[in-house]
C-alpha cells in the first residue's frame, strides 16, 4: 500500500462536522459517533488489556465519556480516532501506573500482553492466537469498524469466507455490477482509514518494522 | 489487491464484542453527551458573559451612583489574569461594590476562570490530600503559581501582593512555547518588593519564626527593593531575610528538589502537533534537567517526530512515562541530565 500523510482532510473535516453537531445536540450525530467509534475503540482497548473483557468495558466507558465532556477541545488537528484512542492510551496508562503503585510486585509489561486463561480457545492454535493479539491484527479490525457496515460485511465475505462476488451480490441484493463497484470503493476506504491508524497511532505494520531502518523515525507519533 | 488480502487472512475474522457492554458503555455516554449540551445551552452569550458574574454588582451600584451623581459610569474592572490549574481547594475573594480588594463574594476556582484586579486567591493546606495549588497566566504570559497555604493579591496584570506562602514566577521566554519575554512583574511583600526581567524564580513569605522571606532564583536575576536599596539575586541563588534582619546568600542548584512544587502546579503545555523537541524542552525548563540524546541520529529525529494526544493533568515527570514509550524511547537521569534513547537498542545487521 501506498503511505500517506496522516488524517485526510476530507475525513477530518467529517470528523468536525459530527462533532459539531453533536456538541449542539444533535441525537443523530450521537448515535453515529457511537455507532463508528465505539467499536474500535473497544477493539484498541482490548488488544491493550490482557483481552479482558470487564477491564475493557471500564476502560472504554471512562475514555468515552471523558472524551464526550471535553469534545469542545477537539479541534480537528488529527482524526476523531486518533484522538480517541490517544485519550483511552492516557486511561489505559493511568490503569497501569495504579497496579504499578498497589502491586509494586506486578511486572507491567506482562500484564499488557497476556491473555487470560479463557482466551486460550482450542481452535485458535498458538500462532494464529498470536497474530489476532498482534497490533496488526488489532488495526485490521478497528479499520473494518470504522467501515460502513455494508464495506466491512462484503470485505469480510470476500476475503474471510471466499465467496465469489456474485454470492456477495446476493447478499447485499444488488446487482453483479453494483457488487463489484462497492467492493471497490470498500478497499479503497479500508486502505485510507487503515493508514490513517497506522499513522495517527504511531503503529508500523508487521512488515515495515522488519524493514525499517535504525535512525530514521519518519512519522513517529504518540 | 494483494496486500489488503494478505492483512485481512493474516489478521482473520473480527471477534465479536459483547453487545451489551457496548450497549453499557453507549448508555453512559449518552449521559455525559446530555450534560455537554445542557452546559453549551446554558452558557451566555460571547462577549458579554465573561464579565456578566463578576461585574454585575459593580454595575448596579454604578448605576445608582451615576444617578445621585451624574457622569459616565464606571467601566467594569479589567480582567488581569486566567487560571490555568488548579489542585484541591483553591478560593477567590472578589472585590466587592465599592471596588475594595477581596471584600466582595468568594467562590473556588477552577481551570479557564478569569480574575480581575482586587482579587485574593487562597490555596488551602490540607494534610489529607494532594496539596492545593493554583496556576495562573497574568496579562500577556508571565506564568505564576502559588504553592499550598498561600494568601496573593493580584494588584494589576504586572504586580501580585504576596500576604503569606509562596508563589513561583516564570516571566522568561518559553523557547518550546514560541512566547515572547513578558513585561517584568513585582511581587510586593511586607519585607520589600521583588523585579525581575526573564526570570523563574519564587518568592516565599513566613516560611518560619527564623526566616521573614526567602527567594530563590532559577534563571535570570531579581532585585529585592528594600529600605532604599536593591539586593540583586543571580541564576542558582538564593536569599534569606532572617527576624534579625540579616541577610543571608547560598547557592540553589535548578533541579533542586525545592522546586519540585512548581512542578507538580505546572499547567501541562498542549502537545497535538508539536515535535518531540518541544515537549522536551518543556520537560527540560520545568524540571531543570539538561536534556541529553544517546545519539545524533535520535536528536535530529526529536525535532521531526510529532506527537498527538494530550497529557492535561500530568505532571512533566509523569508525562514522560507517556510520552516517550509511545516513541519507542526510554529515559534515564544522570546527575542534572536527562538522557532519552532508544527503548530498544538498534540491531546491527
Amino acid at each position: 500500500m501506498r503511505s500517506g500523510a496522516a488524517g485526510s482532510e476530507a475525513n477530518v473535516l467529517a470528523d468536525k462536522t459530527l462533532v459539531e453537531r453533536m456538541i449542539a445536540g444533535d441525537e443523530t450525530a450521537f448515535e453515529n459517533f457511537c455507532d463508528r467509534y465505539l467499536p474500535a475503540l473497544h477493539r484498541f482497548a482490548f488488544h491493550r488489556l490482557g483481552r479482558d473483557p470487564e477491564l475493557t468495558r471500564d476502560i472504554v466507558q471512562t475514555t468515552a465519556c471523558k472524551a464526550i465532556a471535553k469534545l469542545d477541545s477537539y479541534r480537528g488537528e488529527a482524526a476523531l480516532m486518533t484522538w480517541l484512542c490517544a485519550c483511552c492510551r492516557n486511561e489505559i496508562a493511568g490503569h497501569y501506573r495504579k497496579l504499578k503503585w498497589q502491586a509494586p510486585d506486578v511486572d507491567i509489561a506482562d500484564l499488557e500482553g497476556r491473555a487470560p486463561a479463557w482466551a486460550d480457545d482450542a481452535s485458535r492454535g498458538g500462532a494464529e492466537g498470536d497474530l489476532l493479539r498482534s497490533e496488526t491484527g488489532t488495526l485490521v479490525h478497528m479499520t473494518l469498524d470504522l467501515l460502513p457496515v455494508r464495506y466491512a460485511r462484503a470485505l469480510e465475505w470476500k476475503y474471510f469466507e471466499g465467496l465469489p462476488v456474485r454470492d456477495i451480490a446476493r447478499r447485499l441484493e444488488l446487482g453483479e455490477k453494483a457488487a463489484e463497484s462497492l467492493l471497490t470503493r470498500s478497499r479503497r476506504a479500508f486502505e485510507r482509514h487503515y493508514l490513517e491508524l497506522v499513522e495517527g497511532l504511531g503503529v508500523a505494520p508487521q512488515s515495515e518494522r522488519e524493514n525499517r531502518g535504525s535512525e530514521t523515525r519518519p512519522g513517529r507519533h504518540f | 489487491m494483494a496486500k489488503l488480502e494478505e492483512l485481512m487472512r493474516e489478521a482473520g475474522p473480527r471477534e465479536a464484542i459483547p453487545p451489551g457492554d457496548l450497549d453499557s458503555i453507549r448508555d453512559s455516554a449518552r449521559e455525559e453527551w446530555r450534560d455537554l449540551v445542557a452546559r453549551q445551552e446554558s452558557r451566555p452569550a460571547p462577549g458579554f458573559g465573561r464579565y456578566l458574574a463578576l461585574a454585575a454588582g459593580l454595575l448596579i451600584a454604578a448605576g445608582v451612583g451615576w444617578w445621585l451623581w451624574p457622569g459616565a459610569a464606571p467601566e467594569p474592572p479589567a480582567i488581569v489574569a486566567k487560571v490555568e490549574l488548579t489542585r484541591g481547594l483553591v478560593e477567590a475573594r472578589f472585590p466587592d461594590a465599592a471596588g475594595r480588594a477581596g471584600r466582595g463574594t468568594v467562590t473556588r476556582l477552577a481551570a479557564g476562570g478569569e480574575l480581575v484586579a482586587g482579587t485574593e486567591i487562597e490555596t488551602g493546606v490540607s494534610a489529607a490530600e494532594s496539596p492545593s495549588r493554583i496556576a495562573l497566566t497574568l496579562g500577556e504570559g508571565v506564568s505564576v503559581r502559588a504553592d499550598e497555604g498561600t494568601v496573593i493579591e493580584l494588584l494589576s496584570d504586572r504586580r501580585i501582593r504576596l500576604e503569606r506562602g509562596a508563589v513561583y514566577a516564570d516571566t522568561g521566554s518559553h523557547a518550546a512555547l514560541r512566547k515572547p519575554i513578558a513585561e517584568p512583574i513585582e511581587i510586593v511583600t511586607a519585607h520589600g518588593n521583588i523585579t525581575d526581567i526573564g526570570t523563574r524564580f519564587e518568592v516565599r513569605v513566613g516560611d518560619s519564626e527564623e526566616t521573614s522571606l526567602r527567594i530563590r532564583v532559577r534563571d535570570g536575576a531579581v532585585a529585592l527593593h528594600r529600605d532604599g536599596e536593591a539586593i540583586e539575586v543571580s541564576a542558582a541563588e538564593q536569599i534569606a531575610l532572617l527576624a534579625d534582619g540579616t541577610v543571608t546568600r547560598t547557592t540553589v542548584a535548578p533541579a533542586e528538589e525545592g522546586w519540585a512544587w512548581a512542578r507538580e502546579a505546572a499547567p501541562a503545555i498542549g502537545i497535538e502537533g508539536r515535535s518531540l523537541r518541544e515537549y522536551l524542552d518543556w520537560v527540560s525548563r520545568e524540571t531543570g534537567l539538561e536534556i541529553r540524546f544517546a545519539s545524533a541520529g535520535l536528536a535530529a529525529a526529536a525535532a521531526e517526530i510529532r506527537l498527538f494526544g494530550s497529557i492535561e493533568g500530568l505532571t512533566p515527570e509523569e508525562s514522560l512515562e507517556i510520552v516517550l514509550p509511545g516513541s519507542a524511547l526510554t529515559w534515564t537521569v544522570e546527575g542534572e541530565n536527562l538522557l532519552i534513547s532508544d527503548l530498544t537498542p538498534p540491531q546491527n545487521s
